[in-house]
Order: C-alpha cells, then structure tokens, then sequence
C-alpha cells in the first residue's frame, strides 16, 4: 500500500459517509443501526491507522493545507538552494584551495544527512523532500565548482553523475522533484551523447532540441517498474522534456540535424506536432494519466495558439483572428465532450 | 532504501576522488610556464568586503590571425564543413613571437587602407599601433585544429606557445573563399586564481580621488598547462 493507495481509501471512506448521510436525510436506510455502527467503527480504525501510517489528509481543509505545505516545500527548497550557493561564491575568495574542495564535497553530504535525520522524524517528508532538493542542487553546484576551480574541460558524463545522484536521492523516501531531475539528467545524457557522436561541442545539445525529443519520448515509458508514487514525476518530466522540444523546432526552426533543408524540416515538425498534440491527450484520456492529459491540452494550446499567430496575425483583422481561436475552442469542447460521453458510455 | 543511500552519500565523495585524480594526471605533465603580464592578462579579483561574488579568476588577452577562416582553411584543421555547427578543437597561442609581428603588420595595412579610401568602410577605425605595440597583448592565435595531441607535438616550446580547448564554429558558404566559421576560446576567461596567489597581484587599495590616470597595475602571471589541455596558476607576482 503507498501513500496514493491510503489517500484514495479514505477518500473513499469520506465520500461513502457522505452519501449514507445523504440517503438517511432522504429517508433512505441503508444498514440497520448496529450494522452502521460497525462500519463505522471500523472506517474510523483504518483512518486512524491510515493517517498514523501514511499521514492521509481526513478532510477537505487537510488536502488543501498539504497542497499549501508541498508548494512552500518547494519554495523553500529553491530558496535554500539559491543560499548555499551564494553563502559559497561569497565565502570563495577567502577560501585556500583544499577548503573549497572540503566544502563543495561536504555541501550535498550534510543535506543528505539534513534528509536522512528528517524523514526519520516527520512522516509527511515535506523537511526530507525539501533537504533533499538541495542536496541535489549543493552535488550539481559541486560537479561545476570543482571543474571551475581545477579549470578543466567540461564532459557530457557529468549529466549521467547528475542522473545517478537524483535516483539515489529519491528512491529511498519516494521523493518525487529529485526524481524528475534525474529523469531530465538522463535525457540530457542522451541527447549530449548522441550530439557529441554528429561531432558537435556537447554543450550546445540544447540548441539542438531535436535531440532531446527520442530519448525523452523513449524514456517516458521506460518508468513502468518504478514505484508508483514516483512514475507520474518522471512521465510528466520526460513528456515536458519532449513537448517543448517539439514545440520550439515547429515554431522557430533551428538548424536540424534531419538530412533536409530548415524549412522542409519545419514543416515535418510542424505535422509532428500536431500528431503528438492528439496523441498525447488521447493517451492521457485512455490510460487514466492525469498528468500526461493536462500536458497534452497545454501543449496543443500552445501549438495551435503559435501556429494561428505565424499564419493570420500580421495580415488578418483582429476580431476574425481572436474569432477563428474561439471557434477552434468551441470545437475542442465538442470534440472533448463526444470523448467524454463515450468513455461514459452515453450514446453520442 | 539502504543501498541507494550509500550510493547517494558515495557520490560526492567518488566525484571529488575522480576530479583530483584527472587533475592529478593532467599536471603530471606540465608543459611551460609561460610567462605573461598584465599586457595579456585581466584580473577579475576582490577583496572580499561585502561581495557577493568573491571568485579569483583572470582571463587572457589574445589577437586573432584567423578572424574568419574560409572552408578551406577549417578543412584543413580536420573540421568538416558541410554543416553550421560548433566543433570542440584547440587553439594554440603564441606569446611575443613572430606571429605578433605579422599581426601588427595586419594592423598597419589596413590602417593605411583606411587612410586610402576613407569613405569605403565607415564603422571600421584607425587602432594606434604604438599602443598596440607598447601596451597591448602579445598572444596570437597562430593554428587551431580538432588534434590537441598533433598540436601538441607541433608546438613544443611550451614557453612560447600555450595550447588550449576551444570552439571551432562553422557556418558554411556558398562562395569559395568566404568567411566561413570562427574561432572561440573559452577556456580562455575565467582561469581560477587560487587565494594565495590572488593576494600578491591585488591592485592597490586606493581612497577616492586618489586615482592616478595612466597609472598601470603591473604584475606577471606563470600559467602552465597539461596533458588534458587544462591550464592552471602556478605563481603571481608584482
């Protein structure tokens, strides 16, 4: 049982009172008084042990409070990140040599331990997620500081260090923001790789995007032995990896590596694109993937939304143009609708 | 849970070990030092009161001999020129050699090109050689290729030449003979400059209104670099 799993039973638990309580003002009796009293109790033990084991949020209030909670993590975790590596280049210069190496190496060591003494003393993991952000962001400061200092010739490998660090650090507790990270290194590793191999500097991948969408469209299905709770973090990073990529070749075309010209490639990744827009929500829809479904329509909005203003903006009037968008939503609607009744199973 | 721990604790730890075992290896070979002043070198120091970016770098000064190669010339350095694309390759640097010479000759040309035809090429400027001569640097791009270790047994007066990773950047032509790509040295900027030696080339701590105009800050620099290509401070002084 993960902490989904809990969190989705006593939802359903909540959900089931409140329907009982509903029949019963109704005048509808669904158990004998005895009976009801033993489900309660019941209901009430498993959330008890429910919340001691998984800490579920038993309300409506709880469940917004730790969404609250998972955003000021967050924050704080950039937050802090951003500290270390300001405390770092301000106490730099004073440094001997040997004292910057001691402390770029103990850096991501204490955080780790930060993450270790936490998740020991808080069930929620809100402290262990966020120490463990920044001992990703002190070990990514560590690999570039060290090369800095020793002025050496940076390598694509470093992406795979990345990787493996970002895995190690989420697995344990199930830590999803390292888990994406690592996902995005393993991507990048790829892409660098490859890019290395057409002989160009690796660095310059990222203005290569094409070389980003194989692997990243490879790796979001590669996360289906992973545990549960972490294998939507590393869809939804793969599947952003690979959306933007698409989205900036068919909208700016940069040089390609395909053997054709920029505008003939453009126009492949334009079509590309729409296809994947379709199938990624198609997929979202069909396999229950929430993430993946919310990305898919923000990425055909964004496609769609690019390609109207390259095609209509500059010579079309202004109510026409902001009307073919509405007209393109209103159709979306109905498409969405027809989708929807038919999962339902509501003849169309 | 217990075996991804330790690979997560090991890892800063094992990526420390394997970066001073590739600097070790590196410096194992040292070739120099040459010696360069504040003609070549621009530091980027601080006195660390209140800073929040107290790093110690310098960074060298260079001309360049190959402004803008032609295909020819980049093929001819083993860079393909089929695509526009950045390729990793190295530079070599000479300090104070005949190649500085040549370039002030460069200079003197189209000086007196300009004079000629002042109209032709408005944005371009006369430079003052005498400056150049007196004040400015001595490094000069003299080859560049995608071979370090071929450089490296061309040029092996690691006196006088400094070689080092840089970018090779192509942007074919449909013209033969045309500009067709671009030299850039990266490693070039920013080179660290430990502490210690940091302290002894310190500008002079000046009050306000103090300032001297023309006067210089002198001071002279020892750079080596390895068998990874990868340069390093070995001493400083004024």
């Amino acid at each position: 049982v993960t902490k989904d799993d809990a969190q989705r039973r006593a939802d359903q638990i909540r959900a089931f009172r409140a329907e009982v309580a509903a029949l019963s003002s109704e005048g509808v009796r669904v158990f004998a008084d005895e009976h009801a009293e033993r489900v309660a109790e019941h209901h009430d033990a498993l959330l008890t042990s429910l919340a001691t084991q998984f800490d579920v949020d038993r309300t409506d209030t709880g469940r917004r409070m730790s969404l609250a909670m998972r955003f000021a993590s967050a924050f704080g975790a950039a937050a802090l990140t951003a500290a270390v590596v300001s405390f770092c280049y301000r106490i730099w210069g004073s440094l001997s040599t040997p004292a910057q190496v001691a402390l770029l190496t103990a850096a991501p060591l204490v955080a780790l331990t930060a993450m270790v003494i936490a998740a020991r003393r808080e069930r929620t993991l809100y402290v262990a997620s966020l120490c463990a952000i920044v001992a990703y962001g002190a070990f990514v400061l560590q690999t570039m500081a060290l090369g800095d200092l020793f002025n050496m010739q940076s390598s694509y490998r470093v992406l795979a260090v990345w990787a493996a660090f970002g895995f190690a650090v989420s697995w344990p507790y199930r830590l999803g923001v390292p888990f994406a990270a690592a996902a995005i290194s393993v991507i990048s590793y790829v892409a660098a790789f490859g890019f290395s191999l057409f002989g160009g500097k690796w660095e310059d991948f990222f203005d290569w995007p094409e070389t980003l969408i194989v692997p990243a469209a490879l790796l979001y299905g590669g996360f289906e032995r992973t545990p549960p709770e972490l294998r939507p973090w590393a869809r939804g990073a793969a599947l952003a990896v690979a959306l933007l990529a698409v989205l900036f070749v068919a909208h700016s075309h940069p040089d390609t590596l395909l053997p054709w010209s920029r505008g003939t490639a453009g126009v492949f990744y334009q079509i590309l694109a729409l296809v994947v827009a379709i199938g990624v929500v198609a997929l979202g829809v069909r396999k229950g993937r929430g993430e993946t479904l919310v990305l898919g329509a923000i990425f055909a909005a964004c496609f769609l939304i690019g390609r109207f203003v390259d095609w209509w903006w500059d010579w079309m009037p202004k109510y026409l143009f902001f009307l073919i968008i509405a007209a393109t939503c209103i159709a979306w609607l109905w498409l969405l609708g027809r989708l929807r009744r038919r999962l339902a199973g509501v003849p169309a | 849970m217990r075996r991804a721990l330790a690979i997560a604790f090991a890892l800063p730890v094992l990526v420390t070990g394997t970066t001073l075992a590739l600097v070790a290896w590196n410096r194992s070979a040292p070739r120099g030092p040459l010696a360069l002043s504040d003609r070549e070198v621009s530091l980027s120091v601080s006195r660390g009161s209140g800073d929040d970016d107290t790093r110690q770098t310098l960074s060298l000064q260079w001309h360049n001999l190959f402004e803008t190669p032609t295909c020819d010339r980049l093929q001819a350095a083993g860079v393909p020129c089929g695509r526009r694309m950045d390729y990793p390759g190295y530079a070599v640097l000479e300090l104070n050699g005949p190649s500085f010479a040549a370039y002030i000759r460069d200079v003197e040309r189209a000086n007196a090109e300009l004079e000629q035809q002042p109209g032709r090429e408005p944005w371009r400027q006369k430079r003052d050689v005498a400056a150049l001569q007196g004040e400015g640097s001595r490094l000069v791009l003299v080859e560049f290729g995608r071979d370090g270790d071929a450089l490296q047994r061309k040029y092996t007066d690691g006196t006088r030449f400094l070689i080092l990773p840089a970018t090779i950047g192509v942007w074919p032509s449909e013209r033969r003979g045309e500009p067709a790509g671009r030299i850039a040295i990266r490693s070039a900027y920013g080179i660290h400059l430990p502490a210690h030696l940091a302290e002894r080339v310190m500008p002079p701590q000046t009050a306000p209104g103090d300032d001297q105009p023309g006067a210089r800050h002198r001071f002279r620099i020892l750079l080596q670099y390895g068998r990874r290509f990868e340069p390093w401070v070995v001493d400083a002084s004024q």
